[in-house]
C-alpha cells in the first residue's frame, strides 16, 4: 500500500493543534503544580508520622497507584454527577491528573524528606526550632532538592498522561488531532504531527527540569562532592541570586 | 571556686537505652564564665550527657537546672532551652542549602523572632571572630570541615546563648584543621563563654579548662582543676585511661 503524505496539509491544521496544545499545557501545568503540593504535603505528613493523616495519605496513594489513570476520569466523570457533583471536562482532567501526579510525587517526595540526615533535624532541634519550623525549612527544602529528580520524572508522565483526557472531550492536543481525523482521514499526517509536537513539548520540559536539578543540586553537594559539578559551582557561585 | 548559683545544675542525671545504662547518676555544678573539659573513653557517656542537658535525649532519672529552674522536657519548654544552650556536633550539621549567612541568620529571625538587620551586623562579627567573614556567600559544600566546623560555632553564638555545649567537634576534622576550631574556642573561653566540652584533645583541654572531668562507663570517676587531673591523677582508672590517650 502506498502511503501518501500530505505536508501541506499539516500546514493547514497546525494553528488548530496548537490550541489543542494550549489546552495540554495549560491542565498538566496545573496538574504539576497541584501535585507537588499534594506530593510534599503527603510525604511530611508520613514522615511525620502524623496519625489519621498518615494512614488517610497511605490509603490515597495505594488506591491511585494500583488502579488505572482511565479508571479514575471515568469515575470523576460518570459517577460523580450521579452523586450530584457535576465537573466540566476540563476540571476533571485536571483533577484526575492532579491526583495520579500527587500519589506518585507523595513517594517521590517521601523518598526526599526521608533522606533527609537526621543530624539536619538535630541541628534544628538544637537550635529551638519548633518540628514545623524544622519541617518548613529544613525537611522539605532538602527533601524537595534529594527527591527532584524522581519528581521530575513524575511531571513529565503527568504531561504524557493528558492525552487521556481525549477520552471525556476535553480538547487538548490529541482530542483535536482525533477529531479532524473524523473529517478528513488524514491519519498519517496528524498522528505523526501531534507526535512530534508531543515529543518537543516534552524533551523541551525535560529540559528544564534538568536545569532546575542542577541549580538545585549545587547547595546540596558534600565537601566530598566536587566532581563534574564543581564547574557549576563556580558558575552559579556568582550568578545574581542573592540571600535577600 | 565562685560560691554564687551555678548557671547549670545536673543532679543524679541517669540515661539508659533498654537495658544499657548510659549514665548512672552523675552531678555536675557550671558556674558562669566556667570552661569545663570532659574527657573519657568512648561509651563513657559524656556525649549523651551533653544531649540530655539540651533534651536531644530524654531522661530517665534525676534533673538539669539552669539558672536554678528545672529544664521540662515538654516541647515548649525545651524550645526554649535550647535557645539559651547552644550546642555544636561533631559533624558540623550546616543545612547544606542555605549559604553561611543564612544559616546563621535563620534560628535568630525565625526562632527568636529578632529583626535580620539587627542579627545581620552581629553575625558578620561573629563570621569575622572565626576568620570567615569572606564566606558568607559561600554554601556549607564549598567549605573545608574545619571552615564549617567554625561557621557551625558562629550560628550557635549567634543565638547569644548562656551555655555552650561542645561534642567531639573536632574529632571528624583532619589534624591540620583541628587548630583552627581549637583556637576559636580558645578565644571563646578567654571572652568568658560557659562551655562544656568534650574532647579527645588533652593537650587542649588541659589549657582551656578550668575544670577536668574525667568519665568512664557513666559515672564521673575525678574531677578537678587541670594540673591536677592531668598531673597528679588520684583514680588507677583515670591514670591508665591518661597513660593510653597522652
Amino acid at each position: 500500500m502506498v502511503v501518501s503524505f500530505d505536508f501541506g496539509y499539516i500546514l493547514d491544521v497546525l494553528p488548530l493543534l496548537l490550541t489543542g496544545l494550549k489546552m495540554t499545557v495549560l491542565i498538566s501545568v496545573t496538574s504539576i503544580a497541584v501535585s507537588l503540593i499534594i506530593g510534599m504535603s503527603g510525604a511530611v505528613i508520613r514522615t511525620l508520622g502524623i496519625p489519621v493523616l498518615s494512614q488517610i495519605v497511605v490509603v490515597y496513594v495505594d488506591l491511585i497507584r494500583n488502579t488505572p489513570l482511565l479508571v479514575h476520569v471515568f469515575y470523576l466523570y460518570f459517577v460523580l454527577p450521579a452523586l450530584g457533583i457535576k465537573l466540566s471536562a476540563v476540571a476533571v482532567g485536571i483533577i484526575a491528573l492532579s491526583l495520579w501526579g500527587g500519589a506518585f510525587a507523595a513517594e517521590n517526595f517521601r523518598g526526599g524528606t526521608d533522606a533527609v540526615p537526621h543530624a539536619m533535624i538535630e541541628s534544628g532541634q538544637a537550635l529551638g526550632m519548633s518540628t514545623w519550623q524544622i519541617v518548613r525549612f529544613i525537611m522539605i527544602p532538602l527533601g524537595f532538592r534529594i527527591s527532584f529528580p524522581a519528581f521530575s520524572n513524575t511531571a513529565v508522565s503527568v504531561i504524557k498522561n493528558s492525552a487521556y483526557m481525549t477520552s471525556i472531550g476535553v480538547a487538548e492536543l490529541t482530542f483535536m488531532a482525533m477529531d479532524r481525523i473524523a473529517y478528513d482521514f488524514k491519519t498519517y499526517e496528524m498522528l505523526a504531527t501531534i507526535a512530534v509536537i508531543y515529543l518537543i513539548l516534552i524533551w523541551g520540559t525535560s529540559y528544564l527540569f534538568r536545569i532546575i536539578e542542577r541549580k538545585l543540586d549545587y547547595k546540596t553537594k558534600t565537601t566530598k562532592g566536587g566532581g563534574i559539578n564543581g564547574g557549576i559551582i563556580q558558575k552559579l557561585k556568582f550568578s545574581p541570586r542573592r540571600a535577600d | 571556686m565562685s560560691t554564687s548559683q551555678p548557671k547549670l545544675s545536673i543532679r543524679n542525671l541517669q540515661k539508659q537505652y533498654g537495658t544499657n545504662v548510659i549514665l548512672r547518676g552523675v552531678d555536675i555544678d557550671v558556674y558562669a564564665k566556667e570552661v569545663i573539659v570532659i574527657i573519657g573513653p568512648s561509651g563513657s557517656g559524656k556525649s549523651t550527657l551533653l544531649r540530655c542537658i539540651n533534651g536531644l535525649e530524654t531522661i530517665n532519672g534525676g534533673e538539669v537546672y539552669i539558672d536554678d529552674q528545672k529544664i521540662v522536657h515538654t516541647p515548649q519548654a525545651i524550645q526554649k532551652v535550647r535557645q539559651r544552650i547552644g550546642m555544636v556536633f561533631q559533624s558540623y550539621n550546616l543545612f547544606p542549602h542555605m549559604t553561611v549567612m543564612e544559616n546563621l541568620l535563620l534560628a535568630p529571625v525565625k526562632v527568636q523572632g529578632r529583626s535580620k538587620t539587627e542579627v545581620l551586623p552581629q553575625a558578620r562579627i561573629l563570621l569575622d571572630q572565626v576568620g570567615l567573614l569572606d564566606k558568607e556567600d559561600s554554601y556549607p559544600a564549598q567549605l573545608s570541615g574545619g571552615q564549617q566546623q567554625r561557621v557551625a560555632i558562629a550560628r550557635s553564638l549567634v543565638m547569644n546563648p548562656e551555655v555552650l555545649l561542645f561534642d567531639e567537634v573536632t574529632s571528624a576534622l583532619d589534624p591540620e584543621r583541628v587548630r583552627d576550631v581549637l583556637d576559636v574556642m580558645k578565644d571563646l573561653a578567654a571572652r568568658g563563654t560557659t562551655m562544656l566540652i568534650v574532647t579527645h584533645e588533652m593537650g587542649f583541654g588541659r589549657d582551656v579548662g578550668d575544670r577536668i572531668i574525667f568519665m568512664d562507663q557513666g559515672v564521673i570517676v575525678e574531677q578537678g582543676p587541670p594540673e591536677q587531673v592531668f598531673g597528679n591523677p588520684q583514680e588507677e582508672r583515670t591514670r591508665q585511661f591518661l597513660r593510653n590517650a597522652m
